[in-house]
């Protein structure tokens, strides 16, 4: 009986995950095994890795006898623009956060996932955006007490 | 000697502060369990940061009421709504919904609400009972026997988290590799750290557990459709169930009760699994079988009552062991252990008064969830239809400024959002997360019980088979795989035919 081919998806997965389990591996090695007598610090990691590389593989021939559909979350009209647009937002809160401090990133970062989950017009984004940092301000800054970076406030 | 440590728990919630805490950790965990997608283990991963600024008896207040207000937030949306607040409130959707469209769903939000409290009384007893005994025996647990169940959690976990126990064995592997990040905990020397001096610390529990159960779905929800929820309207005076509803409600509960808190004890979604079991159990035995489905009683509250049970019943591997069988229980001893507190067989001997305030904690806890439910219903159901254009960016700047607190480090704030990211792959190509995080924080447990095991017995584990309580746990694992070969093998060939 002819097999399907594996989905593009699940192959780049095996892929990815044999990879990573003979790099961790091959990094191994190269902390030391030690012996059995003496386990040195590479001996987990090397059985972990394993464990992955040879899974990888046992995915990959399983796939191809009874091949897996994803889910199409990612299918969705618009959805990669936005998965794209909303991990950029939350990577700029990271990069930005010594310049602009947390208070005005807050802002920023809720103004931005609102627009970006398709919240109409600007007043109502804008007013959840200040009510946001009206509400992270009393827990974090006034009940928690804890110190955030000010940025440009300090 | 039992009774007086327990009322020394009941003590502690005297001070403010203590009740203060199980009531926010109450409502908050109901608020939770309503919200479909935010669950437990997010939450409480998410209050971790605050917990530390407090003492360990707050913190432990506080994640045991999100953890029990969770399961029951999690009905009422799947009685009136149809849409499960968490994973085992699937079953409830089933024979609940069916109620509530028949206008029978105030008496099953009364009957789930007081089922939950009997059973979560009985898992508590039991949890009273059982645990100081496990304890106690655990205390002849050494590396080989800590090793056995090491191996048995992998088995387990791997094989009933998800479809695919192959998967689920890849997400445990990548789980105790990434605990390994770091300085290594017996010798000192820095592995996968690539000269970065933040792997050097290692990659912390928190980032990963709130990237993967709370930034991943925060993106999965942003890209998806919303559908705006039908909501069925309730009144306070429309909660009172019939004779028969009660009548038909009594087996059910006791059943779902003590089944629950047993599921409970095995490693995996604990929750889940009993409401499945219970479920089938109930079908199997009842004498109105053709009603499941269409709003059967037994249907419904049997199943709560099981989820409750082990959800308490899932704690005491965690407290008696210090071993974790599922996300949840991580998180908890993940807090634990930011405050000093080591659970295990000598969490009883060193600060036993955690334990009788944990037990004190579950006591009030399911009292309050029982009087907050009720009457607080309509309200309850009323978040489930906030829009998440308005949630979800207030939770993400939560999730983002929680993790960046924890450690002052933006560091940990990387490793959330690439587990985020990740995590959306993960849950696209059904990879179960919870192996995952079980791993990471059960890493250090499992590479030491390894390595002292290799050590005791001179390179090799086969003298672990001399020993009886490791003998006994390797036979449970062997058990488990060969039932599960010979029921596939059975499958297959009944298919073939």
């Amino acid at each position: 009986m002819r097999r399907a081919p594996a989905t593009t998806g699940i192959l780049i997965w095996c892929i990815l995950l044999f990879v990573l389990g003979v790099t961790i591996m091959a990094s191994s090695l190269q902390i030391g095994f030690g012996r059995f007598t003496k386990p040195g610090p590479g001996l987990f990691p090397f059985l972990c890795g394993a464990i992955l590389a040879v899974q990888s593989i046992v995915l990959y021939l399983v796939d191809r006898r009874s091949p897996e559909k994803g889910d199409d979350v990612l299918r969705y009209p618009g959805a990669l623009p936005r998965f794209f647009w909303l991990t950029v937002a939350l990577v700029l809160w990271i990069l930005l956060m010594p310049v602009l401090g947390w208070l005005s990133l807050t802002f920023l970062v809720t103004l931005s996932i609102a627009k970006i989950m398709g919240a109409e017009g600007w007043w109502k984004p804008l007013l959840l955006a200040a009510a946001n940092c009206v509400f992270t301000y009393v827990l974090f800054g006034y009940l928690l007490a804890i110190d955030l970076p000010l940025g440009f406030w300090a | 000697m039992e009774f007086d440590a327990l009322i020394n728990g009941f003590t502690t919630f005297l001070a403010v502060k203590y009740i203060l805490a199980c009531l926010i950790g109450a409502l908050l965990g109901t608020v939770i369990g309503v919200l479909p997608g935010l669950g437990p283990t997010t939450t409480m991963s998410l209050m971790l940061p605050f917990t530390v600024s407090q003492d360990a008896t707050f913190g432990i207040i506080m994640l045991t009421g999100i953890l029990v207000g969770s399961q029951y937030g999690g009905s009422t949306t799947s009685i009136l709504v149809n849409i499960p607040g968490e994973a085992a409130s699937v079953v409830t959707c089933l024979d609940g919904y069916q109620m509530a469209k028949k206008g029978r769903g105030g008496p099953a939000l009364a009957l789930v609400a007081v089922g939950s409290f009997i059973a979560g009384t009985v898992a508590i007893v039991g949890t009273q009972v059982f645990a100081p005994l496990l304890g106690a025996a655990a205390l002849s647990f050494g590396p080989p026997e800590f090793l056995a169940l090491m191996i048995l959690c992998f088995i387990l976990l791997s094989n009933l988290s998800g479809d695919s126990p192959i998967k689920g064995s890849c997400m445990f592997a990548l789980g105790l590799w990434l605990s390994a990040i770091g300085v290594g905990p017996l010798d000192g020397v820095a592995r996968f750290s690539f000269g970065v001096d933040d792997l050097m610390l290692g990659i912390e529990f928190l980032p990963v557990a709130v990237g993967l159960f709370g930034i991943s779905e925060i993106i999965i929800t942003t890209v998806s459709p919303y559908v705006p929820p039908l909501l069925e309207k309730i009144r306070l005076r429309d909660l009172y169930p019939n004779g028969e509803e009660v009548r038909r409600s009594v087996g059910p509960v006791s059943r779902g009760s003590v089944l629950g808190f047993f599921v409970g004890l095995i490693p995996g979604p604990a929750t889940v699994i009993a409401t499945f079991v219970s479920y089938a159990l109930e079908k199997r035995i009842s004498k109105n079988a053709e009603e499941f489905g269409h709003g059967a009683v037994e249907g419904l509250v049997g199943p709560e009552s099981a989820n409750n049970s082990a959800c308490v019943g899932s704690m005491i591997p965690l407290l008696t062991l210090g071993i974790p069988f599922n996300a949840p229980s991580a998180v908890l001893l993940a807090g634990l252990l930011m405050h000093n507190v080591e659970p295990g067989p000598l969490l009883f001997q060193n600060a036993p008064q955690v334990f009788w305030t944990y037990i004190a904690a579950l006591y009030i806890g399911n009292v309050v969830l029982l009087f907050l439910n009720l009457p607080l219903v309509g309200i309850f159901a009323r978040v489930a239809t906030i829009r998440p254009v308005i949630l979800m960016p207030v939770v993400s700047t939560i999730c983002l400024l929680g993790v960046y607190c924890s450690r002052n480090n933006m560091f940990d704030v990387w490793v959330m959002v690439i587990a985020g990211v990740i995590g959306v792959f993960f849950r696209i190509w059904k990879y179960p997360v919870a192996p995952l995080v079980v791993g990471l924080i059960l890493g250090p447990m499992a590479e030491n019980s390894f390595r002292k095991t290799l050590l005791m017995f001179h390179g090799s584990l086969v003298p672990m088979l001399e020993r009886p309580i490791a003998l006994t746990i390797l036979a449970a694992a062997a058990i488990f795989i060969i039932a599960k070969a010979v029921y596939y093998v059975v499958r297959r060939r009944s298919a073939a035919a």
